[in-house]
């Protein structure tokens, strides 16, 4: 019966949702909109479940005095910290320095957003201009027809996707760079979702005949 | 020339961020102001929004976290000045769970510089999990989701939200996103209630949705820096305010950085290389 009930309600779920597209009455729709809210529901527990996850595995960490466990600290502090400015009562006043419990400008949730999240995911995203550069006078070479082909095609994007190039070489770079985008990146693209659309009806399909088993667990 | 070229192709990596480092510090301090042509998929939103009359509503998805500030944060305050000028009204929402003070921070700001009330002309519903369920529900009723707003209050007791129901109520979905929360908007939003839906995203992602913009399941598409810089001109954003329009010329020279540093990897490969 472990198997067999979550097979039921995987399959009504799954022939529900395809069927009820197709049917234009209250009934059907309520209980689409039920099931939404279900969906959101299961969500919140695996929400719980990553946190213990999560935590579990940085308190290990500490524990065993593995390398780099001084960071698991720092995540477990900001991550408390972080929830509590969540949950701090609107009227709460940390002081000047940590800011109210509220959400507005001068929050303490503002403050750890605009003072620690924000410079943090700025200079790591940043770092990646130089980590690309260097790469890309590494390894982008013209070894094969292909490798010269990708070559060209980047060099043109991007010089046709910035002013600079329609002003020293005229519009017809930026029209190409548009051309590439919209003609063969656009069609490589569509075969690529195509695929993977064909992909995921298949796999569907075979979940809810029940023919594919593997999201039940337990091995064979 | 064999030996510069063999020390060239040895060169330590930090000489090589010092000259990236270089390209994109100098058009910091000297502003060319090199001319951005318009697109044909920027100019349509832009379009769009002109098209609307005084008190329409549309529904903004702002969904970009701090580290795609600078490309996708311009985008939206050059659509948010438009659609205020324009007196329509802003219904949104922020989805992801990195951008939500981003997005509330975005529409306080801009409503504050364009004079615009809180309930009345636009209204934050806020963030809750799980987007393409959210999506999915405010399709039916924006109160399933969101019986409150994000500051704790009823929705029904704002004035802008009488009458509004769901997505059938607004003329179009915006969205400025830099997560794969846009195929949610795309499935769920334009796919099954069939609202006309633009999005603004990030240069990597721009290349995934064209093909979206050609199939018409967006109307509009703005990538990256360039697509912003577009929507900044044509909403007339001058001087300081023009974020975008400024690192374009910043972006250019990184650019051209790059491109003379793989030129030059690519002359000292063929120079150097063992003839069979």
């Amino acid at each position: 019966m472990r198997k067999e009930i979550p097979l039921v309600i995987m399959v009504a779920c799954g022939v529900f949702m395809a069927i009820q597209f197709f049917v234009p009455h209250e009934l059907p729709a309520l209980i689409y909109q039920n099931l939404n809210k279900t969906v959101q529901v299961v969500g919140a527990v695996a929400l719980v479940l990553g946190i213990v996850s999560l935590l579990s595995l940085h308190f290990a960490k500490i524990n065993r005095r593995q390398p780099g466990y001084g960071y698991s600290y720092i995540l477990i502090a900001f991550f408390f910290m972080m929830a509590a400015s969540g949950f701090l009562p609107a009227k709460v006043n940390l002081g000047s320095f940590l800011g109210t419990g509220d959400r507005v400008e001068g929050s303490f949730y503002l403050n750890l957003y605009n003072y620690v999240l924000t410079p943090v995911q700025a200079t790591m995203f940043a770092l990646l201009a130089f980590f690309i550069a260097s790469a890309a006078f590494r390894a982008f070479r013209a070894r094969s027809v292909i490798a010269t082909l990708l070559l060209l095609t980047a060099i043109i994007v991007m010089i046709g996707r910035v002013p600079i190039g329609p002003f020293v070489l005229g519009d017809w770079i930026s029209d190409l760079a548009d051309w590439i985008m919209a003609v063969p990146n656009a069609a490589a693209k569509r075969a690529v979702i195509v695929g993977v659309g064909l992909g995921i009806l298949s796999l569907s399909l075979k979940m809810v005949l029940g023919i594919e088993r593997a999201w039940l667990g337990g091995g064979r | 020339m064999k030996e510069f070229f063999q020390k060239l192709l040895k060169i330590d990596r930090r000489w090589i961020f010092l000259i990236t480092g270089v390209a994109i510090v100098i058009p910091f301090f000297f502003f060319i102001g090199l001319p951005i042509k318009a697109t044909r998929e920027v100019r349509a939103l832009y379009d769009a929004v002109e098209a609307l009359k005084p008190g329409d509503v549309v529904f903004y998805a702002p969904e970009y976290d701090p580290a795609t500030i600078p490309e996708v944060q311009p985008m939206a305050h050059a659509f948010l000045r438009q659609v205020f000028r324009k007196n329509v009204r802003v219904v949104a929402t922020g989805l992801f769970q990195l951008g939500v003070a981003l997005a509330e921070q975005d529409l306080t700001l801009m409503a504050k510089e364009m004079g615009k009330k809180y309930g009345e002309d636009y209204v934050f519903l806020g963030y809750k999990p799980y987007p393409e369920q959210v999506i999915l529900n405010m399709g039916e009723d924006f109160r399933k989701s969101f019986p409150t707003d994000y500051y704790g209050n009823d929705v029904n007791a704002l004035p802008m939200m009488r009458g509004l129901k769901n997505y059938s109520d607004t003329k179009m979905i915006v969205s400025m996103t830099a997560v794969s929360g846009a195929d949610y908007w795309i499935r769920s939003a334009h796919g099954r209630y069939n609202i006309p839906l633009a999005l603004g995203v990030t240069a990597v992602m721009a290349t995934d949705y064209y093909t979206y913009y050609q199939s018409g399941q967006l109307f509009a598409l703005m990538g990256g820096l360039k697509g912003a810089a577009e929507y900044e001109q044509m909403v007339g954003i001058k001087g300081k305010a023009a974020k975008a329009t400024l690192r374009m010329d910043i972006q250019s020279f990184a650019h051209l950085a790059i491109i003379i540093l793989v030129i030059l990897g690519n002359l000292a490969y063929f120079a150097t290389r063992e003839k069979k």
